[in-house]
């Protein structure tokens, strides 16, 4: 073996990567060459040396950052996924809600209404205590839940437009 | 049950419960701050990588197929990390003082000595170009197979070898300029040596 095929298996030597017919022939080599002895004595120094270089102790912020950062990704990555079904259920529900309200009782307005025809003015005005009477809150609760039903869906449609923008 | 087999185990649960990646930062904090340390040579800096490698590590988790090697995929983050840092301090870099060290069980003299041994050894270190010290760093450091460093590396296995062969010779030569190889610097470790050799 000469000496620029030995410089070349020494390293292997180090890592265990020789076949013993090889790792033998490298150290005969080794043995009887000065330069080459020096060269992996030199070698494996350096490795010791970086081996034995200390570990440093991590600083207590890189766990509890990272887990705050983590749990505020979290919760920020929930509501961005759950935000538009909620609102959109929360509009849809409402509306309905609104509907089952003033339906009904729209019935009844409009049945006042006809009867205001049929009686002439005397019945108006008692159409129009009927009315006032039944003017019925459901009616109105009704119409103000469609109301904001309306204003929520325009309200997110609005902040959507100038999130993206 | 294997290292690999918990770190996937973990990794499963992280991704449905953010407190069980608790767990894998308790696990990798330490490797992954002192490689980071050690790349960029700043302790305050490589604090503030770390958390950054372990938030990417834990957005793109479900990204990461069940059962696939946790580690190699993490020193490739840390490793990107790294040298987008380095890259974007060029110039500038001066040395941070010495990080305080893990090891304290042995007396004030010989922790000194471990110390200045550090500072020498890390600026030597910082010397090497980005892709030298990176194989020096897995493979001596941070004890990376070959083949979780082709993974992390992205690169084949021979380059992995040809590359860690030509860092530590470099190395040798600049540990040699700046004395850092005399005598009873390093830990006491049986060197790997035969007698016929010594």
């Amino acid at each position: 073996m000469n000496c620029s095929v030995a410089q070349q298996l020494l390293q292997l030597y180090l890592d265990h990567e020789l076949e013993p017919v090889e790792a033998r022939a490298l150290e005969d080599h080794v043995a009887q060459c000065a330069e080459c002895r020096g060269q992996f004595l030199h070698l494996e120094r350096s490795l010791l040396t970086l081996e034995s270089l200390p570990r440093a102790r991590v600083p207590s912020r890189v766990y509890n950052h990272t887990m705050a950062q983590l749990r505020q990704e979290r919760t920020s990555s929930f509501l961005n996924k759950f935000q538009r079904p909620l609102t959109n259920g929360a509009i849809t529900l409402v509306a309905l809600l609104g509907l089952l309200f003033a339906l009904p009782s729209s019935a009844d307005l409009s049945s006042v209404l006809f009867t205001l025809d049929a009686d002439g003015l005397d019945g108006m005005v008692d159409s129009a205590m009927v009315l006032a009477v039944s003017a019925d809150l459901s009616f109105i609760a009704g119409i103000g839940m469609l109301f904001a039903a309306c204003s929520i869906g325009l309200l997110q449609l609005v902040v959507r437009h100038q999130s993206i923008s | 049950m294997s290292m690999a087999n918990i770190d996937s185990l973990l990794v499963e649960q992280a991704k449905s419960e953010p407190e069980a990646f608790g767990e894998l930062l308790l696990r990798y904090q330490d490797q992954v701050y002192n490689y980071l340390y050690r790349m960029i040579g700043h302790r305050e800096d490589a604090a503030d990588l770390a958390q950054e490698v372990f938030l990417r590590v834990y957005k793109s988790l479900h990204r990461f197929r069940a059962g696939a090697p946790f580690r190699p995929w993490l020193y490739k983050i840390a490793t990107n990390v790294a040298i987008n840092y380095l890259r974007a301090r060029r110039a500038t870099l001066p040395l941070d003082e010495e990080a305080p060290l893990r090891e304290d069980r042995f007396s004030p003299e010989r922790m000194a000595e471990l110390r200045e041994l550090g500072h020498q050894v890390g600026q030597v270190l910082l010397q090497l170009p980005e892709a030298y010290r990176a194989v020096i760093l897995m493979r001596h450091i941070e004890e990376l197979s070959y083949e979780e460093m082709a993974q992390a590396l992205d690169v084949p296995l021979g380059t992995v070898k040809v590359r860690l062969h030509r860092a530590r010779l470099l190395l040798m030569e600049k540990l040699r300029a700046s004395g850092a190889l005399s005598d009873g610097n390093e830990l006491q470790r049986s060197p790997t040596t035969p007698s016929a050799l010594s």
